[in-house]
């Protein structure tokens, strides 16, 4: 299955859009028994919102007995995330990937 | 994401509020100040005191309010080292902390456009700048030098190595507010090591149901450093308004290493340990559920109220008059209702003395420090509650009987001690609540009043008849007189203009009361009696003949009903009842007032008490409790004796209200003056079981 791929800015402006987009990825996603995948290498610009929001996905995913997955994260976003102290979860191991 | 747009309308608007809060604040100040002069080391007065100063400067910058902000800026410096323990609050300190927020309440009336400040405030602010640095030591030079913008990790470099613990919930608006916790939790680490962040992500909503631009993150994070506790909380000026921030200090060993007991847990259980930070984080608004309505509007409710009061009374006794049982209970539950409600808004307006005692510890610091007194101020009963006009109302009488006491009452430390009294003097402010009024009473452990003195001050003006001897009770009140010109009498009650009349005059416009007692060489106590409202009361509604009175319930104790002729009065209406075992003056209002109609089979003796005092009112018939709302006598009544008011039944008829304290005169009078009283023996009989004995109200 085709990852979800992130828009270069995940910030408060775009949230409220992408929050769209990701319940209609995750309507399509939530059959397919595998981790939900997002892919976050185009990330050039996060926020805490944008981080939130990735948080929300988390919650949703495991609501389906799944975890979220988040592939190649980009500087911007795992800064964004040290920053917030989230080292943990979907945002642990860096630019690679890793599971809950 | 806007919210920056400054608006002047907005500004316009909510200056008034700023304008009375900071007037607060600055009273919030004095009163701190004064009470830190007794202890000086108390931790959370300092804090209190610090959180006053910065939440002026605060949010004088919000409205622009540069010589508020830049002034209140180094008194909140030199506050935040106090609460540091860098420095210690001298007496010395205090004084010029005083000045400074005298400056501040000045350069906020300026806000206001009350006064206009001049050259010389400005000047005279400069030098209370200088005396802060001077008074906090070099350090606070530096932090000055270091500018207000600059407040960081530089400030303050004598300070050591602490650490912060901080539970932070960042309120919803935050990211539309254009704030990001990520940029704050950076700054936080430009003050210091972070330590044992934890994020708290237990309120984040799942995808389908939360609004992803509402802010749900909450964070604990331990902070090592130099920063003081106002460096830290600087960090959150900006989300302030919505953002919760609880912040202590770690004190001992733990500071450098994460503390064993408790991390461990909040890293494996972030959202435990959340929810028990959420649980113990107070409401930072717990000074926002107050609302503060506007004095006239609250009155305008008041007079309805009394409109209500009245007009329900009216209606019961229609409904009774109708014989209807259905309606006469309905109408007897919306009596009840509204009684409660009465009883509620009024409560609205009552507020506790103790905000105007304490104004007086700075009067009575001021004025026994320029009189050269060392004197201490108690205050007791703070916590009382009256009426909010009443308060304001009894200031000026307070200010001018406060200073009397130290200025004439009260010894200087020499004296005082040559008199074998302990150095220092004692003024005690106190109120309680006593039958229905409140009971103010400044004492002072002075000299006392020479009747002697005042005695001889009044014969020479005329007051006091050649031939005449006052009792000891009356020569004191000879105080209280118009003419009496005090200004070379032992007491020299002169005060500032206002003589002991205009007290006077101005409590007993209250309806309230004041008499003095004083023993020579022991001190004086003087008692204001005030009643708790001025709007509405409960009565006792009597009748005798076809006349109604009121009679305030409070004041009545019990009712004994007595037979007809047992109580002999003289043409005056004035008598004597023995009341088991004791003699009762009593007044009859059918003679008092010349009442027409016939004498019925049986009357009674309703007991009165005010103060101490008691006295019966004889009456034809007793109708029980009725809410009264007070209308004052017009000015053709004033004449009248006994009287305080008067009031609408509920069939419109008016029932006048009697003033307990001048009947107490009039009864009292009675067994003064007669030769040969109308003594009778007749025991009193005890009336109805449910009046008997025991008071009623």
């Amino acid at each position: 299955m085709t990852p979800f791929a992130l828009p270069p800015e995940l910030t408060i402006h775009g949230v409220d859009d992408l929050r769209q987009r990701l319940l209609a990825w995750s309507v399509t996603v939530r059959d397919l028994d595998e981790a939900w995948c997002v892919d976050a290498s185009a990330v050039a610009e996060a926020d805490s919102a944008g981080v939130q929001l990735l948080l929300s996905l988390e919650r949703s995913a495991s609501a389906c007995g799944q975890s979220l997955r988040l592939t190649s994260a980009s500087p911007a976003l795992t800064t964004v995330a040290e920053a917030l102290g989230l080292t943990a979860g979907p945002f642990g191991a860096g630019p690679t990937e890793s599971i809950a | 994401m806007t919210g920056h747009d400054i608006d002047d309308d907005f500004i316009a608007q909510a200056l008034p509020a700023f304008i009375s809060e900071a007037k607060e604040q600055c009273d919030g100040l004095e009163h701190l100040l004064l009470q830190l002069e007794d202890s000086p080391a108390d931790r959370e007065l300092l804090d209190a005191l610090f959180r006053c100063a910065h939440t002026v400067k605060g949010s004088a910058g919000l409205f622009g309010l540069d010589e508020v902000t830049g002034f209140t800026h180094h008194v909140e410096s030199l506050l935040d080292r106090l609460r540091e323990g860098q420095l210690r609050l001298t007496p010395a300190l205090s004084t010029v902390l005083l000045q400074c927020n005298d400056e501040i309440r000045l350069l906020v009336a300026a806000a206001e456009g009350e006064q206009s400040p001049d050259a010389t405030s400005s000047a005279r602010r400069s030098e209370l700048v200088v005396r802060l640095q001077a008074g906090a030591g070099p350090a606070d030079a530096i932090e000055t030098g270091a500018k207000a913008g600059s407040r960081g990790a530089t400030a303050e470099p004598s300070a050591t190595a602490r650490c912060w613990r901080l539970a932070v919930r960042f309120g919803a608006d935050t990211f539309r507010n254009g704030m990001d916790p990520a940029a704050i939790l950076d700054y936080l680490r430009g003050l210091g090591r972070m330590s044992a962040l934890v994020c708290d992500t237990a309120a984040v909503p799942a995808l389908e149901d939360g609004d992803p631009e509402s802010c749900q993150l909450g964070f604990t994070l331990e902070l090592h450093g130099p920063a003081s506790r106002e460096n830290v909380e600087a960090a959150f000026d900006f989300v302030r308004d919505d953002c919760s921030v609880q912040l202590e200090e770690v004190v001992g060993t733990a500071t450098t290493a994460p503390n064993t007991n408790e991390d461990p847990d909040a890293d494996s259980h972030p959202a435990a340990h959340a929810e028990k930070s959420v649980a113990t984080a107070p409401a930072k608004g717990d000074d926002t559920r107050f609302i503060r309505v506007q004095a006239d509007r609250l009155d305008a409710v008041i007079n309805l109220l009394g409109e209500l009061v009245t007009a329900c009374a009216g209606a019961s006794l229609l409904a009774r008059g109708t014989r209807k049982g259905p309606l006469i209970d309905a109408h007897q539950q919306i009596s009840e209702l509204v009684e409660d409600v009465r009883t509620g808004t009024l409560q609205l307006r009552m507020v506790p003395i103790g905000e105007t005692f304490a104004r007086f510890r700075r009067v009575v610091r001021d004025t026994a420090s320029a009189l050269g007194k060392d004197v201490v101020l108690d205050i007791v009963g703070g916590d009382t509650e009256l009426d909010k006009s009443l308060v304001e109302r009894i200031a000026d009488p307070l200010t001018h009987l406060v200073r009397n006491a130290l200025d004439h009452g009260l010894e200087t430390a020499q004296q005082r001690e040559a008199a074998g009294k302990h150095a220092q003097g004692r003024l005690t402010l106190s109120a309680r609540h006593e039958s229905g009024s409140v009971l103010i009473r400044i004492s002072d452990d002075g000299r006392g009043i020479r009747r002697d003195k005042v005695l001889a001050r009044a014969r020479q003006q005329g007051l006091v008849a050649p031939g005449q001897t006052p009792t000891d009770d009356e020569v004191l009140d000879l105080i209280f007189r118009p003419g009496f010109s005090t200004a070379e009498a032992v007491t020299q009650l002169s005060g500032r203009g206002v003589g002991m009349d205009v007290v006077r005059r101005n409590i007993e416009a209250l309806r309230g009361s004041v008499t003095v007692h004083s023993e020579p060489g022991r001190g004086s106590n003087i008692d204001i009696r005030l009643p708790l409202t001025l709007a509405i009361i409960d009565g006792f509604l009597v009748g005798v003949g076809r006349s109604r009175f009121i009679l305030p319930l409070d004041n009545v104790e019990e009712v004994i009903e007595s037979r007809p002729n047992a109580v002999a009065c003289d043409a005056n209406g004035r008598g004597v009842v023995e009341l088991r075992g004791a003699m009762l003056p009593v007044v009859s209002l059918r003679q008092l007032y010349a009442l027409d109609g016939p004498e019925p089979a049986r009357s009674s003796v309703v007991v009165v008490q005010s103060g101490n005092l008691r006295c019966g009112v004889l009456v034809d018939a007793l109708y029980g409790q009725h809410q009264t709302v007070i209308k004052p006598l017009g000015r053709m009544f004033r004449m009248l004796r006994g009287f305080s008011g008067s009031t609408i039944l509920g069939n419109g008829e008016v029932a006048l209200i009697l003033d307990v304290s001048a009947l107490h005169q009039l009864a009292a009078d009675s067994s003064a003056r007669a030769s040969h009283p109308p003594l009778l023996t007749a025991p009193a009989e005890q009336a109805t079981p449910e009046y008997s004995e025991g008071p009623i109200a």
